[in-house]
């Protein structure tokens, strides 16, 4: 019998130790628990390229090598930490995978996202998200030194608060239409997820009349994280302190 | 100037031989040969800029000639209405593939003589038309074998050719 988790949105910088220490105590006491972990978006509040890992890092860049030699860890990009790369990948011992990554949970088709791309509502977001994601946009980025990367980063997300801040929550949180579609493509009876910090189990029809679960991950803030973990085809919450 | 028609109406682009001669006469060569006719608008990215000219409807690539030299570093600038040409990540490596910027993506203009740095090389802008071009960046997209942002309906260039400049 094998036991998965699933965690999403750390949040992690240097400006927040306790965040960085609480991941360091969950790799040290918790994974070996573990036969696999999935990292489902956002491990990172920012990553601003693989080249230039803050010293702040290290000691997790370490641990994560060390879990990941006997812990099989694969990480979806989110959309702070989206330019998480193969150096980074080297380093970490962890495997960087695009989404939606399909898996099986005992018989069920599962879906992982990081949950961005389900905000469909959010048309402005989804533009910019296609815009960033490109070839070009990353090179430029990537190519200027260290200082102007912190300065575009901060505009980007000074933009993208201001945004959200603007709109109705409503808009912002998933779009009911885009999970059935993904679930639909897929055939998939269950959907793990972050992004949204509105962690939730919801319960969806696909059109040919499957049901599907939706699991909605907790972001990790105020001194605790959240764990998905799935065995013996059951899945439960718990809380990591 | 040069008359784009495509299934979604006309777009005129004026072709700024003084500042990128080299890739001015690739694009019309390209023109006069008539590779353009028939290819598809086949990355749209909307916010960003509407990319063609070197597929077929399918996402047939069509052979090319060779690769130019990049003259991004002209001075123009990628904004909003500029046509500019579209490359591998080497910098000297455009060929028929241009894009049309629907936004100021200044993160693609020219910063250094590396390649990373090199950036995309304006060589015209759009004269009439912009309607057009606000229309196709509008259209729904979607995946298609290894390529993203494709749109589902094909945007296609009927025709390509150069026209007299009206004094």
């Amino acid at each position: 019998m094998s036991t998965i988790g699933f965690i999403a949105d750390l949040h992690l910088s240097e400006e927040q130790p306790e965040r960085m220490a609480l991941f360091l105590r969950f790799l040290e006491k918790y994974t070996h628990r573990l036969n696999k972990l999935y990292i489902l978006g956002d491990l990172f509040e920012v990553w601003l390229g693989d080249d230039i890992i803050h010293t702040a890092y290290q000691p997790m860049m370490s641990a994560l090598k060390k879990a990941s030699n006997t812990l099989p860890i694969e990480i979806i990009h989110g959309n702070r930490d989206f330019l998480l790369g193969d150096q980074f990948a080297l380093l970490s011992g962890c495997k960087m995978v695009d989404e939606p990554l399909v898996i099986k949970l005992a018989t069920e088709t599962t879906l992982l996202m990081h949950g961005d791309l389900l905000c469909t509502d959010d048309h402005d977001y989804q533009q910019m998200r296609k815009k960033l994601r490109s070839t070009e946009w990353r090179q430029s980025f990537l190519n200027q030194p260290l200082q102007k990367r912190r300065e575009l980063a901060l505009d980007l997300r000074q933009q993208s608060k201001t945004a959200t801040r603007e709109k109705d929550c409503e808009i912002t949180d998933t779009n009911e239409q885009e999970i059935v579609h993904y679930l639909d493509r897929f055939q998939a009876t269950i959907l793990i997820h972050g992004h949204t910090h509105r962690t939730a189990i919801h319960d969806h029809t696909l059109t040919a009349g499957l049901r599907a679960t939706r699991y909605v991950l907790d972001e990790w803030s105020n001194g605790h994280g959240q764990i998905l973990i799935a065995d013996d085809d059951k899945l439960r919450f718990e809380t990591i302190e | 100037m040069i008359k784009l028609t495509t299934n979604f109406g006309t777009i005129t682009l004026e072709l700024n031989a003084a500042k990128a001669p080299k890739t001015v006469e690739n694009f019309e060569n390209y023109v006069k040969a008539g590779h353009y006719n028939g290819t598809i608008f086949h990355r749209v990215i909307n916010g960003f800029m509407i990319q063609g000219g070197g597929m077929e409807p399918g996402m047939a690539e069509k052979t090319t000639n060779e690769q130019i030299e990049n003259e991004a570093d002209n001075g123009l600038k990628n904004e909003l209405g500029t046509i500019a040409m579209a490359r591998t990540n080497e910098p000297h490596s455009a060929s028929s593939q241009f894009f049309i910027n629907v936004n100021d993506n200044g993160f693609l203009n020219h910063s250094a003589k590396t390649p990373d740095g090199w950036g995309y090389c304006v060589f015209g802008k759009v004269v009439d038309g912009m309607d057009v071009v606000e229309k196709i960046k509008d259209v729904a997209t979607g995946n298609n074998g290894y390529h993203q942002d494709v749109p589902v309906n094909d945007v296609i260039i009927e025709s390509a050719e150069i026209v007299e400049n009206e004094e």
